[in-house]
């Protein structure tokens, strides 16, 4: 019975760290903003990309401290398409993100970087902060250290 | 009154702020930048952008060995930078990974892929992120075509669609080389694409 139950809950657990990542367009990464009603952080990422894989854990650490503020962060993948979903949803498995993940079906820079800012180009990591409630909105092209991130934050609100 | 300085100062704040971190490219019409600064190349030789110049012009490729952009365009570099180079243009690609010196984009990595990838023309080592910065340069890859009298005619990706060869419709690098070359305006001048920021530190 032990043996069943230890079983059992490796099912369970294993079906929530495995979650279905959305595929989605830049458009619906607009309406998402568009309509918040709480500060937002939009990281644009690759689970091949360095300086990414490097910020995105203190992201996390920072945005959970500010719980009280109801900031959500946002992680968008930009793998590529033979990566997803497996390969991603086992990154993600084996790093245990807590944020929200989506994953970017669009491949034309040109059409969705404009989207998101004017100076982007395409370079990856890339965030984006956003308080709807004051009208803010600031993108950062490079990656950030902790203490920009949290400076970045604390502007944020 | 109070509250309104306050508002200019954040804003104030947060556009230098703007400047300080994002990184913006060279204006189409820019001249040829840092043309006279002494890069070392791959063949143990120092060589300036100026030397590297041909009749025609010069493709300056901001490239590394690490990124997976750049291993997914490795044909596709070798095919146009032949290209280039056949329609009289020099070819001058760039490592500006100042931050992976010690690793994957270190000056004895560098002179090994070029190797392994048969190139035949400068791969050089940027001095710091000199060029980098004085291309405004963010990415791998990242392309840079001037036309015989220096002047910045194209700027950005290979081709629109950098993660599949596949699924390639416009050739942006190649089209600015043929216009370039038979003296007419380039018609897709900049382009943008996903790629690895360049490690600057």
């Amino acid at each position: 019975l032990k043996y069943l139950f230890v079983l059992l809950l490796a099912i369970i657990t294993g079906r929530s760290t495995a979650q279905k990542i959305p595929s989605v367009k830049m458009d619906d990464i607009v309406k998402i903003i568009d309509s918040s009603t709480t500060p937002l952080v939009i990281n644009f990422w690759a689970s091949w990309c360095m300086p990414c894989i490097h910020e995105i854990p203190y992201f996390e650490k920072q945005i959970a401290q500010y719980k009280n503020k109801n900031v959500k962060l946002i992680l968008v993948s930009l793998d590529f398409k033979e990566d997803y979903p497996e390969k991603l949803q086992a990154f993600l498995a084996k790093n245990k993100y807590t944020s929200h993940v989506l994953w970017l079906s669009e491949t034309d820079a040109d059409s969705f970087c404009p989207k998101i800012d004017k100076d982007w180009e395409g370079a990856l990591p890339a965030t984006l902060f956003v308080n709807r409630a004051k009208n803010y909105r600031r993108f950062v092209g490079v990656q950030m250290s902790e203490e920009k991130f949290k400076a970045g934050l604390e502007q944020t609100f | 009154m109070q509250k309104q300085i306050i508002l200019l100062f954040t804003l104030m704040f947060s556009i230098s702020g703007l400047f300080a971190q994002n990184i913006k490219s060279i204006a189409i019409g820019t001249m040829l930048p840092s043309e006279t600064v002494k890069l070392m190349d791959v063949s143990g030789k120092e060589i300036t952008l100026k030397d590297a110049k041909k009749a025609k012009g010069l493709v300056v490729m901001f490239t590394c060995n690490t990124c997976p952009y750049v291993v997914k365009n490795q044909e596709r570099t070798k095919e146009v930078c032949n290209y280039a180079k056949s329609q009289g243009l020099g070819v001058v690609l760039v490592n500006s990974n100042a931050g992976g010196r010690n690793g994957g984009d270190s000056f004895d990595a560098m002179k090994e892929y070029a190797k392994t990838q048969g190139y035949h023309w400068s791969y050089v080592m940027d001095n710091g992120t000199t060029l980098a910065d004085a291309f405004g340069a963010a990415r791998t890859p990242e392309v840079y075509v001037f036309d015989a009298n220096n002047k910045l005619v194209y700027k950005g990706a290979i081709d629109d669609n950098p993660g599949d060869a596949t699924a390639v419709k416009k050739q942006h690098l190649k089209s600015a080389i043929d216009e370039t070359v038979t003296g007419k305006d380039v018609t897709v001048k900049e382009s943008k694409s996903v790629g690895c920021s360049i490690k600057r530190s």
